[in-house]
């Protein structure tokens, strides 16, 4: 297992590289540029001449992304046009909110797709099977936004019984057990809206899987021997269909990512997202890119923990 | 002259009750293409300690009645007539959760073909051993363990207690099908199935594996239902034989009858196509023609038009089964001579080995 | 020759197809809104980017709820929401076919030949796949948008060449699976040339599983549209989008008060798209007689 890790990680290296060589040029082909967000605002109108020399604005490409590069590896993203604001900074300051927001939606995502997806496998082709499987359907067809909507229109506006955004409520100022159960109030809409999407394609995964699995020679096996039912599909059947699942923990993330770029606009959930759609009016390209560069590596992350914990929970790699 | 068209009785005059006695069998599949039966009025019975053997061409329905006898058909075939009884029960009037509870993994077991996608990958071959002794006799883990352990010593495993803890692809496939076998064994049942359980090993691995089978047949005292389109293995583990040819069967006896005076045209041409030390022929013989697809079978003996015996009759409806000796048969060369006959006309100037294509 | 009879693999495949219920109502669903997106003319009673007045006054009849006049009132400008709905049909559906025609032929195009050739290509383009894939689409999409002076013909081509790295998946992973075949290893060894024996024999073989992720990636298409529309970076004001048509809504005002301008482009676009849906599992299940 050592060598498929050990390879799974090598060949992530031109992947990381080509990440950054992506985020790169599309800063070069956009209005800002990468380098010049290392230029504090706040300098005077001679200094700035000066500045865009000393940072090499007029170098060659290459030499420009490797100056990039070595800034970005020290989590260094310049600062904004306005306000002169530190890009890392902002981002920091929002990178928890979004993961809070993003960590409750994977873990809703599969602790409800994963049964709805086995319940329906197991009752196939009765009314409880159509019914989930529709509802899985409308779960990816419907547009993320307008779900959001809905959600914030009857449990906010209409019952009352949630926050219609918002991450706290802070005139209450709450400290301690009560600020937690303020955000967790706050986090459950914009979570089920986040995970809606999510819970459907993997209960629709699950569902296929477990088909397959049901279909194989060794459930035949274990039906032949005589095992209850239960034993069958769960033991025999459930953790066989389980192991593919996890290898779309890893393709969940870029999902939820852009979900949450949506999620955290409508629910004003002070994330990276939210702070992305502030940067696309604002024309803030730096945050930007450094907000694809960050994302795009947590993603790899993801993929790979994803994959090695494939290798680990099936035998066969394992060996 | 009293043919019977479903239930010709056991070919063996016998004092013993047979362990397991199929009635009259039928399964039929729902597919795109409509439906058709894949066996058709299915009788044999099976003694204490007896080995049967199933033989026939691909798609001649042996997996089908083993598999209908198991209750383990798939979702689009349905048992469509017959009994089937295991010690004077018709299991098929038993409850599903009945015949998991009772006669599954209990009375009768089963093993199949592919010991690698049968066995469960990510389970350690000790755990599907143990489960079944579990579910079937209550035992605790520990006991389970240790009847699992005696089990794969049996059936002559390497460092057991290294084995037990390990993977189905850490095993090679003859271990793995001695596990399969273990895990058939390991609740001592009455009636085991095996299903093709060597086609998968080569040979020297096979002749071990059916030495194992016979041992084990003497130790556990079961009977064996064995599934296998190789004649040879026949004429090796076999005490009596079904031969099929398109989910039907044609001629049923014991082995050494049916090896000395096979009766149907199709088991003389299917014996003749046996490669064996006196056959010196280079070329095999073979039948002529191609087994029809099952859904485009011919009308009345499936066989007529590969037979070189042939009669109008044979075209227009399905011969009864006739008994020859100990030996029945579905022929209407027997008509004439069947009920007590021993030598028939069948032997002398009835279809003869000599008389198959050479191709 | 293994290769299934062209006629009676699709004959098959069109009987299984008309039995599933739901996904023939998924295909009149849809062709019905293909109607609407071509004759948007004749069935929208006003032009889409019309405004309308408050009668007898120079104001502007903005939020205005249904009426006989407004089926579905007038949105913040004072537009008919429902004339907008008709053309945002059109905007909606070419956005999403060219799209999806733009991913596809990149994608097969990209899956043929690092299927086909392995080694190197394959490692390379794989590789590049695996970079775009890690930027999550949205973001890809925003920065290309962000990038360009935003229009039609930008999210069209954002879109597409966004998403065409699921198509190249599959096929190159269809392709790996039909070289095997028996006819394939001969022609090969016969000499052919390899774009006929791609072009001959390769693409024939997995056209079905190609249409199936064509419908698929329409569905996926119009929601990454309506999604960029929504955030302001897609399809421009005033030419309609089911995704602009929202934006308003993000106002708590209208978001509670003026259901007629946000619930209906938000239904017709969860109805579309789930009828594409059903459309696209309909033909998975025709296709894949293993079912
Ligand atoms: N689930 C099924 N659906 C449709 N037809 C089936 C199904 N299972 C078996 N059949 C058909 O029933 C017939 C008998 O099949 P069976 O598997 O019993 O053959 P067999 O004698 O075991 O052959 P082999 O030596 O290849 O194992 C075949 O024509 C097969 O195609
Ligand atoms: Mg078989």
């Amino acid at each position: 297992m050592l060598k498929y890790i050990a390879r799974r990680l090598l060949l992530s290296i031109p992947v990381i590289i080509g990440i950054t060589i992506l985020s790169f040029i599309i800063m070069k082909l956009s209005p800002g540029d990468p380098l010049a967000n290392f230029i504090n605002p706040s300098i005077s109108m001679e200094d700035l001449e000066i500045s865009r020399q000393a940072l090499g604005l007029n170098d060659p490409l290459f030499v420009q992304y490797f100056k990039w590069i070595g800034q970005v590896v020290r989590g260094n993203f310049g600062y904004t046009y306005s306000g002169n604001h530190s890009i890392s900074g902002l981002i920091l300051e929002r990178l928890p909110n979004t993961i809070i927001l993003t960590l409750s939606a994977f873990v809703l995502s599969f602790v409800l797709g994963i049964p709805i997806g086995v319940i329906a496998a197991v009752r196939k082709n009765t009314r409880v099977d159509y019914g989930l499987t529709f509802f899985s359907l409308v779960g990816v067809a419907i547009p993320s936004f307008f779900f959001g909507l809905l959600v914030i229109y009857f449990f906010a506006l209409v019952l009352g019984l949630f926050p219609s955004g918002g991450m706290i409520n802070i005139r209450a100022g709450y400290t301690g057990y009560a600020y937690f159960k303020d955000v967790l109030h706050h986090l459950i809409l914009p979570a089920i809206v986040l995970s809606l999407g999510n819970i459907a394609s993997v209960s629709r995964f699950t569902r296929s899987n477990m088909l397959d699995v049901l279909k194989e020679d060794y459930i035949r096996t274990a039906k032949a021997k005589g095992l209850r039912n239960k034993a069958i599909v769960y033991k025999h059947a459930f953790r066989n269909a389980l192991i593919p699942v996890v290898t779309i923990f890893g393709l969940s993330i870029p999902f939820l990512f852009s979900g949450a770029y949506i999620t955290e606009s409508i629910f004003n959930w002070p994330g990276m997202g939210q702070l992305g759609i502030t940067a696309i009016q604002n024309r803030e390209y730096g945050i930007i890119m450094a907000l694809n560069l960050i994302t795009a590596t947590l993603v790899l992350l993801g993929n790979l923990t994803s994959d090695i914990l494939y290798a680990i929970v099936d035998p066969r790699i394992r060996h | 002259m009293k043919p019977s068209n479903t239930t010709p009785g056991s070919p063996l005059p016998s004092n013993k009750k047979p362990l397991l006695q199929v009635k009259d069998l039928s399964v039929k599949f729902r597919t795109e293409e409509g439906m058709f039966f894949a066996v058709e009025h299915i009788s044999f019975d099976l003694e204490e300690q007896k080995t049967l053997a199933i033989v026939g061409e691909s798609g001649s329905g042996k997996s089908v009645t083993s598999l209908a006898i198991m209750q383990l058909l798939a979702e689009n075939g349905k048992i469509t007539s017959g009994e089937i009884f295991i010690d004077d029960e018709d299991i098929l009037k038993l409850s599903q959760r009945q015949v998991q509870h009772s006669i599954l993994g209990k009375k009768i077991s089963m093993i199949f073909q592919e010991p690698m996608t049968a066995l469960n990958p990510i389970l350690k071959v000790g755990e599907q051993i143990m489960e079944t002794i579990i579910e079937h006799q209550g035992a605790s883990r520990k006991e389970a363990y240790a009847i699992a352990l005696d089990t794969l010593k049996q059936v002559g495993i390497p460092s057991p207690e290294q084995r037990i803890k390990q993977y189905p692809h850490e095993l090679s496939g003859g271990m793995r099908q001695r596990v399969m076998i273990a895990m058939g064994l390991v609740t001592k049942p009455k009636i085991m199935i095996a299903d093709e359980p060597t086609t998968a090993l080569d040979v020297t691995i096979e002749a071990q594996i059916l030495n194992l089978l016979e041992n084990l047949k003497e130790t556990y005292k079961t009977a064996i239902l064995f599934v296998t389109h190789d004649l040879n293995v026949v004429a090796d583990i076999a005490d009596d034989v079904i031969v099929m040819y398109c989910g039907e069967i044609i001629e049923k006896g014991p082995v050494a009858d049916i090896f000395e005076t096979p009766r149907h045209p199709y088991t003389i041409g299917l014996l003749a196509t046996m490669p064996s030390l006196d056959n010196d022929n280079d070329i095999l013989p073979t039948i002529r023609g191609v087994v029809p697809n099952i859904t485009k079978r011919p009308t009345g003996c499936y066989f007529h038009p590969r037979c070189d015996h042939a009669m109008p009759q044979c075209a227009q409806r399905s011969p009864a089964v006739f008994q020859v000796g100990q030996q029945a048969v579905k022929c209407f060369l027997y008509e004439q001579d069947a009920l007590g006959v021993q030598d028939g006309p069948g032997v002398q100037d009835g279809p003869g080995a000599g008389e198959v294509n050479h191709g | 020759m293994t290769l299934f009879k062209k006629n009676s693999f699709y004959d098959f495949a069109y009987k299984r197809f008309k039995k599933n219920k739901l996904a023939v109502i998924g295909a009149a669903v849809t062709l019905l809104f293909v109607v609407m997106a071509i004759f948007a003319p004749l069935i929208a009673p006003y032009e889409p980017s019309e405004f309308f007045f408050v009668e007898g006054q120079n104001v502007y009849n903005k939020y205005a709820p249904p009426s006989d006049g407004h089926l579905l009132g007038t949105d913040s400008l004072g537009r008919d929401v429902f004339s907008r709905l008709i053309y945002g049909a059109r905007v909606t559906m070419m956005v999403a076919l060219l799209a999806v025609s733009i991913s596809t032929v990149i994608g097969t195009f990209i899956g043929l030949i690092t299927g086909y050739f392995g080694k190197l290509v394959d490692a390379i383009f794989m590789r590049i796949v695996d970079i775009v894939i890690s930027f999550p689409v949205l973001f890809l999409l925003i920065s290309i948008s962000t990038i360009m002076k935003p229009s039609i013909w930008i999210v069209i081509f954002a879109i597409g060449f966004v998403s065409w790295t699921s198509t190249a998946r599959l096929v190159r992973g269809e392709v790996l699976r039909v070289k095997q075949l028996d006819y394939i290893v001969a022609a090969n060894a016969c000499g052919s040339s390899s774009l006929k024996i791609i072009l001959k024999h390769i693409l024939p073989n997995i056209l079905a599983p190609i249409m199936v992720q064509i419908t698929i990636g329409t569905a996926q298409a119009i929601l990454m549209e309506a999604s960029l529309s929504f955030l302001g970076v897609g399809v421009q004001q005033p030419t309609p989008s089911w995704g602009n048509m929202l934006m308003d809504a993000q106002k708590l005002l209208v978001l509670r008060d003026m259901p007629w301008i946000w619930i209906p482009p938000g239904i017709v676009n969860l109805l579309l798209v789930l009828a594409i849906y059903f459309v696209g599992d309909g033909l998975r299940d025709a296709f894949d007689p293993k079912q």
